[in-house]
């Protein structure tokens, strides 16, 4: 099928089929764990892998502004820039060679970015901006494994 | 030769130990290496070593190691390429009652626990603040600039949001700063020749040393060069004569002298060796004697068990008004747009401090540690700590919190005044407790439920019970480190649950 075409990028397949909603991160999720088993080379080769872990967002700011300072967009903007590039420093893969310089240029790109207090470690889960969300992101959540992928880079540096 | 040896070692050591207080590097033994933060550490070792280089070299402490003796000869040197020397520095006779009255001053205030007065004397603590005041913030700037480029270097480089420097403290560096300056390009080492104690403890030990400065007058055709050159302004070309209590060894009148005449030698030739082993006598009783008044100050046990304080149990809610009548809210920390952040009754040392008179007699406020804190939490006091404790760094969660996987600031403390700890030590040492105010949570005011503090306490130490509609954190006194992570995510403005420090 169409995801077996090399050329395509495999979310934008995926989003194609199912209109880019949260679906894309846990088909995509399942194909790679597929792909893993297959051969552990895989992973670190396949372009899919982070960018699966892109967000939906559209950056409409209709769930601005959070009443408790974030900067919803801003933050999802940083993550998708560092997914859709591969640059993600995954913590379960801490021990890999690539681990230390990926943190650094993604707490970089993160710090510069977003002033201190309207990071994602500042949201409070009060889901007052899930309802106003086009794309039905869990907004929380991302926010929530946004900021346990920064605490763990920043643990390690 | 000499001269060059001395010029490169004293070069390599000024920019290690300025970097360090920029924070570039970490070099900690360039400030444990200075008399004294070594004598506040009581670093046998290094104030044996000191005193041997002294005994042997003479004073080179001060045209070596010291970071302000190297900065007034830079700014000598400048001012020499500038406005060519005609005339010779001169030294006025009040010079020589000034220092020890300040080295009294000094010790008196140690004594008596005005903290700020040895402090201003440091040489050490005051290159460590006209760094940290007036060259970090340039420095972050810069930072700021290069951040924003892209490519390798951007990322290298973090965008930084907050400011290191108080009020106080950037007056007080630019009034020293200034007066530095000025002094140094005008009369070449005033400060080192007339005010600092250090040089003038250590000239006592210089007159005895091994090797020493000496005149051959068969050479000498008096043509003063020496004289013009010597920076300490400690020669007297007509006389022949060395002031011991202003000599560095720089060896610059050395280089100066085309003839020859002037040669760094062993003092004690065997003719002068039964007239001058009396001197060496006294002045190391001397020596003895202004190191046993070091010694004999009254050192604190920092041995004082934190947690009994009165109003501090383990399971009860504090309410800010009952804390009202019996204590006076001292610490006041406002955002930049002027809200009320958190006020404090007792403000929050840096870790592993001990108490707060041993914390304020060992810390000079070279805010070494303040560059150092990876979350900048660290800040020079204003009236935290009461009139004596001005400058000394305190505690403030406005940018962060206290990691625990983090000892930076005890690593680089110079004077031990922040005591070297272990990571594991981290998790039980205590610098505070949180204490939750109901009345601003945002579980009150905006009625949402908030999990902020439960969530961010890296000890486990705060847990949540309901309370009405909602659920309230309650924190476990024994388990809090007073780490402040809750008092940083905290929504609630001002913060509902904040730190108070454990000075009793």
């Amino acid at each position: 099928m169409v995801l077996h075409d090399e050329k395509m990028n495999r979310r934008e397949a995926i989003e194609r089929l199912l209109g880019g909603s949260v679906a894309t991160l846990l088909i995509a999720g399942g194909l790679t764990a597929c792909r893993q088993r297959k051969s552990s080379d895989a992973l670190q080769a396949n372009p899919v892998t982070q960018a699966a872990l892109h967000i939906p967002c559209i950056a409409c700011g209709d769930c601005m502004p959070c009443p408790y300072g974030v900067d919803i967009v801003g933050c999802f903007d940083v993550w998708n820039d560092a997914a859709d590039n591969n640059e993600l420093p995954d913590p379960k893969k801490a021990a890999s060679p690539h681990y230390a310089a990926l943190t650094r240029s993604f707490l970089a790109d993160y710090h510069n970015r977003i002033p201190l207090l309207a990071r994602a470690g500042h949201c409070i889960n009060c889901h007052r901006c899930e309802p106003l969300c086009p794309q039905h992101i869990q907004i929380p959540v991302f926010l929530r494994q946004m900021e346990w992928v920064e605490q763990n880079a920043e643990n390690r540096t | 030769m000499l001269r060059t040896v001395r010029r490169t070692i004293a070069i390599v050591l000024w920019l290690l130990s300025t970097l360090s207080l920029l924070g570039i590097f970490r070099v900690a033994w360039v400030g444990r290496i200075q008399l004294v933060p070594a004598l506040l550490a009581i670093n046998v070792g290094i104030l044996v070593l000191l005193a041997i280089v002294t005994l042997v070299f003479g004073r080179v402490y001060c045209s070596v190691i010291c970071p302000m003796g190297i900065l007034q000869d830079l700014v000598g040197w400048l001012s020499r390429r500038v406005r060519p020397a005609a005339n010779r520095y001169s030294h006025p006779l009040w010079g020589h009652l000034t220092r020890p009255l300040i080295l009294i001053i000094g010790i008196w205030g140690f004594v008596e626990g005005i903290h700020w007065l040895p402090a201003l004397l440091d040489p050490w603590s005051e290159y460590g603040r006209m760094v940290t005041q007036g060259l970090y913030p340039l420095w972050l700037w810069v930072r700021d600039l290069l951040s924003g480029l892209n490519g390798p270097l951007g990322t290298w480089f973090e965008h930084e949001d907050f400011h290191t420097a108080s009020f106080q403290a950037s007056v007080i560096a630019a009034v020293v700063a200034l007066f530095v300056f000025l002094t140094a390009w005008i009369w070449g080492r005033t400060f080192c020749n007339s005010l600092c104690p250090v040089g003038w403890t250590l000239s006592w030990l210089s007159r005895c040393s091994l090797f020493t400065i000496s005149f051959d007058a068969s050479r000498c055709d008096y043509c003063g060069r020496c004289e013009a050159r010597c920076k300490a302004s400690c020669l007297d070309a007509r006389k022949l004569h060395i002031d011991p209590s202003r000599c560095v060894s720089c060896f610059d009148c050395i280089s100066a002298c085309d003839k020859g005449a002037i040669h760094y030698r062993f003092r004690y030739t065997r003719p002068a060796l039964s007239g001058k082993g009396q001197a060496h006598d006294e002045s190391r009783r001397q020596f003895l004697a202004t190191s046993a008044l070091f010694l004999q100050l009254p050192f604190v046990s920092r041995a004082q068990d934190i947690i009994e304080e009165g109003w501090i149990d383990e399971g009860t809610y504090y309410r800010t008004e009952q804390l009202d009548a019996e204590h006076e809210k001292r610490v006041k920390v406002y955002n930049r747009k002027g809200q009320l952040v958190v006020e404090r009754y007792k403000p929050v040392m840096p870790p592993s401090t001990g108490n707060i008179a041993r914390y304020l007699s060992r810390c000079t406020s070279c805010h070494l540690c303040i560059v150092h804190c990876p979350t900048h939490i660290l800040r020079p006091s204003t009236t935290e700590y009461g009139p004596e404790g001005l400058l000394v760094p305190t505690v403030n969660f406005t940018t962060g919190f206290c990691r625990p996987e983090c000892n930076a600031c005890a690593d680089v403390c110079p004077t031990g005044a922040i005591q070297t700890f272990s990571l594991s030590r981290k998790q039980r040492d205590k610098m505070g407790v949180a204490v939750f105010n109901s009345l601003t949570c945002v579980t009150a005011t905006d009625d949402v439920d908030c999990d902020a503090c439960v969530r961010h306490c890296p000890h486990q130490a705060i847990t949540m019970v309901v309370r009405g509609n909602h659920k309230v954190p309650k924190v476990s006194v024994n388990r809090c480190t007073g780490c402040g992570a809750c008092e940083f995510y905290c929504p609630a403005l001002p913060k509902a649950i904040h730190i108070e420090g454990l000075l009793s």
